[in-house]
């Protein structure tokens, strides 16, 4: 792996306002990514692992440019993108999104769908389909699905296509949003296998958002683990699941069960608390973390290094 | 071009549908050869006041519907009449429906403030009652059957806008868009790639259902005396004249008011039948 | 009396291409008060299908072609059985103008003809089985967590006090860690009050945490049956063995998923002979060509011309 740092966060944050009813005035904020720092290297796949209100998916909009950060930077190759992105650098980065179903619209062929990106880049319209017909083939289709329409697919054909989408421009970066949580065991199987493929054949860099950490362990090489819009653990994947040291890391690993029946499924869930707004100060899980302190309702903790590619924001740990 | 092939072969099975256009193939035709081959002019005035249906003329064929107050032939004019009463339908719809689209498009995909006074701007728009707008434009710039058509059009546009809005608002919100976004699409080409083919079915059965309705205020108008002017041959007019006299001769009132009515049932048929063929289609397909 | 007995049962939908079976010759069993079956599957195998049938929940496209179901002993076709169902999303389930307290009463202001002090004393007990304070009595759907919803759907089940309870992926829409909670205690439900239970999902692992025994359905028919430690000590079939090693695992690193080639067949299409043999990485050629036979071996089924 190499060590250029293709993708860097500092401090990312993506607030949505809240207003009240009448006057329309800010009474508070959603905070759906909070001060996240995230490091991608080259070649590298980083995998965000969050349930719902972790602020992944919008972490995942924000890198690929579809929504702008409300505060923080955002550089790619060194370049800082975080308010102009240059034409040049479009369709490096690309998103996969997770419902092949509504990725495509139901109206358009699968070869109007796919060459956007490219005559959105000055490609006419011949060239297009010509490098459409190369991307096809990458993922395991091929020319005849250009003139078809999505509905003649199966889910697992029309995530190839958003995939040979996301190709054609050639990217570096891709981000891929769950894309294989609305498809079969088996489908899964197959695309997760062509995503392996392709990062090796086009030099990819990945970010992978889940909310399955056991896919999440298959698939990258770097864990991050979202709760309320932090990060509060990150590491390569072998110190994440030999050692983790969240609270929420152990409760969500011991939320999945082994297939093996003779190893007994105990979860730690602590109760669930709904709607993660206007918060106060303080960590954001002091209120189910069964080793919450004083300080943990006072002060949001740092990220901090433990050790060798292992980082960890919980008042529980100090720098060694 | 082979699914267009197979759309209109599952339209036509919609039994709604056939019929309506039935009647409507059939008016056409019935409309064209009167107006090829009747001897009649339009206007042609003479001393065969009333003449019942079927009265001999000193043509080689006679009256076959009679003749009206000044001895005009009913048939033929009512020909002439559908040709310029479906004309001026089309007239309406097509200005309402392509003013409606753009502002229901600009509106709907822009939001905010543009889309909230463009919307009150309907809202104003939708409670002027037609006539008193027609009267207001045909008082300032005369009777006729332009300025009808402007005064029902301007009326009738809000509808489209509300209608087009609609379905922009729930597209505009569809993955498929912000992939196209992702893409790089700008704002221009979202609209006309991805919206408006989604936009294009619900616009053109409403539009259909409307053209019946645009025919029928054209001729309430000329009826009242603000649409179309002597000797114009338009249904709405011909029925007022001769309600006058329809003690004595009935048929100039009511053959008009019979062909107006076909007419707009066909319509409405097709109309019908386009909503159907839109909804249980998806079902079934998905 | 067999809490679930179904044999032979075949049900078919009705398309614009005819009708088309959905669900073929299955035979399942629950053999025990508080046991639960999990079907296992994935789209396309007919397991929803197989679970509105038990339930009496067909829609009026589909029918039994064929075969029984016998809950008790009683023939479902005929009698009336109270099956209750848990659907997967609880918001659609639930009455949005009504707070939680009147739906669960409701239940046994209607079914059970109490009184309206009585039905809110039994409501307040359902509340605390699954967990939930006595404050929700007031509350509305909206107002609660997608967990604290499904818990409420739990605690109407257990209200209706059902002969059978079918859960059809009743935590799929969930966040993890709020699924294992709500399985679990549906299990644990289930288990004190001794209600059979059938579980559907196409998790092969929550199924053999959860239930007794685990079926696996394909195409229509179910391929392998057994106890929830023989399916992943000794699975039979070839397509339990590629569910088993195809589906990433939080307990050990793997270098790479086994692929099953190929989607799963949808109804109408399903092949020739073993329906399996088009993607099965070790059919031969009677497999392409005779339809295997669900045979006994021990306490497990399995259809296989492997086995035969």
């Amino acid at each position: 792996m190499n060590n250029e740092v293709l993708v860097k966060t500092v401090s990312l944050k993506k607030y949505y306002e809240v207003r009240s009813k009448f006057l329309k005035r800010v009474v508070g904020y959603i905070k759906a990514v909070d001060g996240v720092d995230l490091e991608v290297g080259r070649g590298e796949t980083v995998g965000i692992v969050g349930e719902s209100g972790s602020g992944k998916s919008t972490l995942g909009l924000v890198l690929a440019k579809l929504l702008q950060p409300t505060d923080g930077r955002y550089l790619f190759k060194g370049i800082d993108i975080t308010r102009r992105f240059p034409q040049s650098l479009r369709g490096k980065i690309r998103i996969v999104f997770q419902d092949p179903y509504s990725a495509l619209n139901p109206r358009l062929r699968i070869e109007d769908s796919i060459v956007e990106p490219l005559i959105v880049q000055g490609y006419s319209r011949r060239e297009a389909i010509e490098k459409s017909i190369e991307s096809l083939k990458l993922v395991g289709l091929n020319e005849q699905h250009l003139k078809v329409y999505p509905h003649m697919l199966s889910g697992g054909q029309r995530q190839r296509v958003v995939i040979a989408r996301a190709l054609i421009s050639e990217p570096e970066f891709m981000i891929l949003d769950e894309p294989t949580s609305m498809l079969d065991v088996s489908t899964q199987a197959q695309i997760l296998q062509l995503l392996k493929d392709i990062k090796i054949k086009k030099k990819l860099t990945y970010l992978f958002i889940t909310h399955n950490l056991a896919l999440a362990r298959y698939i990258s090489d770097t864990i991050a683990v979202m709760y309320a819009g932090h990060i509060v653990e990150i590491g390569s994947k072998k110190n994440v699941f030999s050692e983790p040291l969240h609270p929420y890391t152990r409760c969500l690993i011991s939320a999945y069960p082994s297939p093996d029946p003779t190893i007994d499924w105990r979860p730690e869930i602590p109760e669930e608390i709904p709607a993660i707004r206007f918060h106060g100060g303080g960590c954001r899980y002091v209120d189910r973390c069964p080793l919450k302190r004083e300080i943990c309702t006072r002060q949001v903790p740092e990220l901090i290094e433990v050790g060798k590619d292992h980082k960890v924001r919980c008042h529980l740990y100090r720098v060694p | 071009m082979n699914r267009n092939f197979e759309n209109i072969k599952i339209l036509l099975s919609i039994k709604r549908i056939r019929y309506g256009l039935s009647i409507l193939i059939a008016l056409t035709a019935v409309a064209t050869l009167v107006i090829l081959l009747s001897p009649f002019k339009y206007d042609q005035i003479s001393y065969n006041v009333h003449l019942p249906p079927l009265a001999p003329s000193t043509f080689h064929w006679p009256h076959i519907l009679g003749t009206d107050s000044l001895g005009r032939d009913v048939f033929t004019r009512i020909s002439y009449a559908y040709i310029l009463d479906v004309s001026c339908g089309l007239a309406v719809i097509a200005l309402s429906g392509a003013v409606g689209l753009v502002i229901g498009l600009v509106s709907g995909y822009l939001g905010g403030v543009v889309d909230g006074i463009l919307m009150r701007l309907m809202d104003i728009l939708i409670s002027i009652p037609g006539f008193m707008l027609a009267i207001a434009i045909a008082s300032v710039f005369g009777s006729n059957l332009f300025n009808a058509i402007i005064a029902v059009a301007i009326v009738t546009m809000p509808i489209y806008a509300r209608l087009v809005r609609g379905v922009v608002l729930s597209t505009k919100e569809s993955l498929f868009v912000l992939a196209a976004r992702e893409a790089g699409l700008g704002d221009i080409k979202i609209v006309t790639k991805h919206i408006l083919p989604h936009v294009m079915p619900i616009f053109i059965t409403q539009a259909t259902m409307e053209l019946s309705n645009a025919i029928l205020y054209i001729a309430t108008l000329s009826f009242i005396g603000l649409g179309a002017q002597e000797p114009t041959p338009e249904w709405g007019l011909m029925m007022s004249v001769g309600r006058r006299y329809i003690r004595e001769a009935w048929w100039p009132a009511v053959f008009p008011g019979i062909a107006m009515f076909l007419t707009v049932l066909s319509f409405n048929l097709i109309g019908d039948g386009l909503r159907d063929y839109l909804d249980p289609k998806k079902r079934l397909s998905s | 009396m067999k809490p679930l007995e179904v044999r032979r049962l075949s049900v078919e939908y009705l398309t614009t291409r005819g009708w088309i079976r959905v669900v073929d010759d299955i035979d399942i069993d629950i053999d025990e008060r508080g046991e639960i079956l999990a079907i296992v599957g994935e789209s396309g195998c007919g397991k929803s299908t197989l679970g509105l049938a038990i339930a009496g929940l067909l829609p009026p496209n589909a029918r039994i072609a064929g075969g029984y179901i016998r809950i008790f002993g009683k023939d479902a076709a005929t009698n009336p059985v109270k099956v209750a169902v848990v659907f997967q999303d609880a918001l659609a389930s639930l009455n949005p103008l009504l707070t939680i307290g009147e739906q669960i009463a409701e239940i046994y202001l209607h079914h059970f003809k109490m009184t309206r002090k009585e039905a809110f004393e039994e409501t307040r007990k359902r509340l605390k089985d699954v967990g939930l304070p006595d404050s929700f009595v007031d509350r509305y759907p909206h107002e609660l967590s997608g967990g604290q919803r499904q818990r409420v759907l739990i605690a109407m089940t257990i209200a209706m006090e059902p002969e059978l309870i079918v859960a059809d992926e009743p935590t799929t829409a969930l966040d993890v860690t709020i699924q294992a909670k709500v399985l679990l205690l549906l299990k644990d439900i289930v288990k004190k009050r001794g209600i059979p239970m059938l579980y559907i999902t196409h998790d092969l692992a929550l199924a053999s945490h959860i239930a007794d025994r685990v079926a696996i359905m394909y195409a229509g028919q179910v391929v392998e049956s057994s106890d929830r430690y023989s399916i992943f000590r000794e699975p039979k079939h070839p397509y339990t063995r590629a569910l088993l090693s195809s589906v990433p695992r939080i307990d050990t690193d793997i270098d790479e998923l086994y692929i099953i080639n190929g989607e799963p067949p949808l109804p109408g299409s399903f092949p020739k002979g073993c329906r399996f043999s088009p993607r099965c990485p070790i059919a031969f050629e009677r497999c392409f060509n005779e339809e295997p036979t669900l045979k006994s071996i021990a306490k497990s089924y399995i259809r296989c011309h492997l086995y035969e």
